[in-house]
């Protein structure tokens, strides 16, 4: 795996870190946010790595960064890495513009249509096919930010 | 199709089905557009029981975190329990007991037959078939009676604790085990009876919504869904955690027995013998219980996990379940999100419903085993 | 004569309304299991006269066994104004009694006591609560029916 992500080192350069994840065996790539569009698109067609399953996305907020987490998985050589960015987070009332990676992953489609309106982020440059709306209610806000706040009485 | 369009004079109408309907598998909308009662266009809209799961355990600490945990979804809760213990488990770097692995091994199979035998019973009332139901919702009390004595509840356990388990076996347990898988397994056949060699029921479900391997490709389906279209991919093989390595089970896959491969009724059938074999892996599990602790350490209410994150993945009966929790040391998870299953499986619903008629909407769903709390969460 | 007749028509109606409850659910999540644990031959709610019915037209009472955000809300006032009277309404569960595990203090989507919203009749506490805990809502309710001076 290591040997492997060489390659992507060697392409991309200084735009990406390479560290472990967590306590686990498995490798993060960490990407500079605005090639972070351009490093999912090379690991999906590259032939030594063809990441071609998004298991799971995931958005949290720490020290004032929302970090976008893309769990990806190869299926032809059972290879398994994590896709990192991070961005740092606007105004409580703006939104972030991330690329939408549904074009490359159909299934980001699911997350993106959830994260997008908790977390505040507009994933562009690709529609899905809108199957499945997810509407959670009106916010005076993005509720999964760290800085949303809400009422905690109910007045009927 | 016996009427043609010509005959029926039929134009596209506009109809939208639920939000709240006992046809459907729980609260959400279908919009959809159908010529006839053929569907040409299905959306969904999903959202009524967001209930803000993963914020409410960023406000609670560690101690009490596992509330949330259970109710992602409450019909098969023991796997969100242990995918949460494996993960924070990780970022402590807590070893777990072999007898607390094992214990939890035979509570989540336990889990699982419960989850399955529930599926049965709502496909069986959906197409038609509430006598079957009431024969697979007594055999589902057996099973929740054997989760009552060993937690102390029948759904919502909050049972396993960071580095094992709450409670030690209960006595009479183990012999109970054997008594019910047994019984079980002599009502499978009964089934075998009532579902499989009917031909009513057959008929209701073979052909019916194919899902085929691209759109499980694409969609990122899983568990016993994708397994019924061919796609032998199985969380306890492919990484077997919590001492799964130890039993030796298969993993059955769909064969397109009386229909195609991947139709509603191979989803029945492969449910039906993953029962069985999480049968077998219970009676050879609570014999091979191994000695020892059941609980590494006691967590206190002020317990703190270290910096760190990780990435923690099971096979729930209904797919693949997993969960990111990222911790900043402090007495509160920073982030915990799930992966769940029916996430990405009701994602393949509108392919599923273009082209079929408006009646069998309820079947088809019915034989995805969706969880809607699970969507929303 | 008469109030003597009235009283007992009165008596044989009650009577017939309160052995005859059929429920309508709006479920989601852990009650829903229960709910359907009901269902089946071990509780068998259908000895009590209780059916599940497929519309709230046809039903007497309305078992709410959800956290009620604001859409769910829209939701079941919807069903709850669809019903015939007289309507009943059981409140099942720690989320529509109270809001439970996701309080407003814990979860930003108000979910809100139901009573709240409509009229509660009865409530069953637990989360989820056990099936006989739900049975015994249902026949308190039966009471509460043939109590009823109107």
């Amino acid at each position: 795996m290591r040997t492997q992500l060489n390659r992507l080192e060697a392409v991309f350069g200084s735009a990406t870190q390479i560290r472990n994840f967590g306590r686990s065996e498995k490798f993060v790539v960490e990407a500079e946010f605005v090639k972070l569009l351009e490093i999912a698109v090379w690991l999906r067609m590259e032939e030594h790595f063809r990441m071609d399953l998004l298991e799971a996305f995931t958005i949290f907020e720490s020290k004032g960064k929302l970090v976008l987490s893309y769990f990806i998985r190869s299926h032809p050589h059972n290879l398994q890495l994590v896709l990192r960015s991070s961005v740092t987070v606007p105004g409580a009332y703006e939104r972030v513009n991330a690329p939408s990676m549904i074009g490359i992953w159909p299934h980001a489609e699911a997350f993106e249509t959830e994260l997008a309106p908790l977390f505040g982020i507009e994933f562009t440059g690709s529609r899905g096919t809108g199957g499945v709306r997810k509407v959670f209610g009106e916010f005076d806000g993005f509720p999964l930010r760290k800085s949303y706040e809400w009422q905690e009485s109910f007045e009927p | 199709m016996i009427y043609t369009q010509e005959k029926l004079h039929t134009s596209v109408s506009k109809l939208s089905w639920g939000p709240s309907d006992p046809a459907l598998p729980g609260i959400f909308r279908i919009d959809m557009e159908a010529e006839g009662d053929l569907i040409r266009r299905a959306r969904l809209e999903t959202g009524y029981l967001h209930k803000g799961l993963e914020k409410s355990a960023e406000k609670r600490n560690w101690f009490t975190s596992i509330v949330p945990v259970d109710r992602v979804d409450s019909e098969a809760s023991l796997a969100a329990e242990l995918v949460f213990a494996i993960a924070v488990e990780e970022i402590c770097n807590i070893q777990v007991p072999r007898r607390a692995q094992t214990i939890r091994l035979i509570l989540a199979e336990l889990d699982r037959i419960g989850s399955h035998l529930g599926f049965l019973a709502r496909l069986s009332i959906v197409s038609g078939f509430e006598t079957v139901s009431h024969y697979i919702l007594r055999e589902r009390e057996l099973v929740l009676d054997l989760l009552e004595l060993m937690t102390g509840r029948r759904f919502n356990f909050g049972f396993f604790r960071l580095g094992g388990v709450a409670a030690d076996i209960t006595e009479g347990f183990i012999e109970r085990i054997h008594e019910t898988t047994r019984l079980i397994e002599i009502r499978l056949r009964e089934y075998h009876a009532l579902m499989i060699e009917n031909r009513a029921f057959v008929d209701r479900l073979a052909w019916q919504g194919v899902l085929s391997p691209e759109v499980i490709q694409m969609k990122g389906v899983t568990g016993p869904n994708a397994r019924a279209s061919g796609v032998r991919f199985d969380m306890r093989k492919v990484e077997p955690y919590s001492s799964y390595e130890q039993f030796d089970f298969r993993v059955p896959i769909g064969t397109g027995a009386r229909g195609t491969i991947g139709d509603g009724f191979d989803r029945v059938m492969v449910r039906l013998e993953e029962i069985r074999e999480s049968l077998l892996v219970l009676t050879h599990a609570v014999d091979a219980v191994p000695p020892g602790d059941f609980l590494a350490f006691r967590m206190m209410p002020d317990f703190t996990v270290p910096a760190g994150e990780a990435y923690a993945r099971v096979e729930s009966s209904r797919g693949l379940l997993a969960v990111h929790v990222v911790s900043d040391g402090g007495f509160h998870p920073t982030r915990v999100q799930w992966r769940t299953p029916s996430l990405a499986n009701i994602e393949a619903v509108p392919e599923l419903l273009r082209g079929v008629t408006i009646q069998d909407i309820p079947v088809i769903l019915a034989s995805l085993d969706l969880s809607i709390s699970e969507v929303d969460r | 004569m008469s109030t003597y007749l009235s009283t007992k028509v009165n008596d044989l109606v009650k009577w017939a309304q309160s052995s005859s409850i059929w429920y309508y659910t709006v479920a989601g999540g852990c009650c829903a299991n229960e709910m359907f644990s009901l269902q089946g031959c071990r509780y068998d709610l259908e000895r009590f006269g209780c059916l599940p019915q497929a519309h709230p037209e046809q039903a007497d009472l309305l078992i709410v066994s959800t956290a009620v955000t604001e859409r769910m809300a829209e939701v079941i006032r919807e069903v709850y104004e669809r019903m015939p009277s007289p309507k009943y309404v059981m409140a099942v569960g720690a989320c529509a009694n109270s809001g439970g595990a996701f309080d407003t203090n814990v979860s930003y989507v108000g979910a809100r006591p139901l009573d709240k919203v409509i009229p509660v009749d009865v409530y069953v506490p637990g989360c989820p609560p056990r099936p006989e805990a739900i049975m015994n809502g249902l026949i308190r309710l039966q009471e509460k029916i043939r109590a009823n001076p109107a």
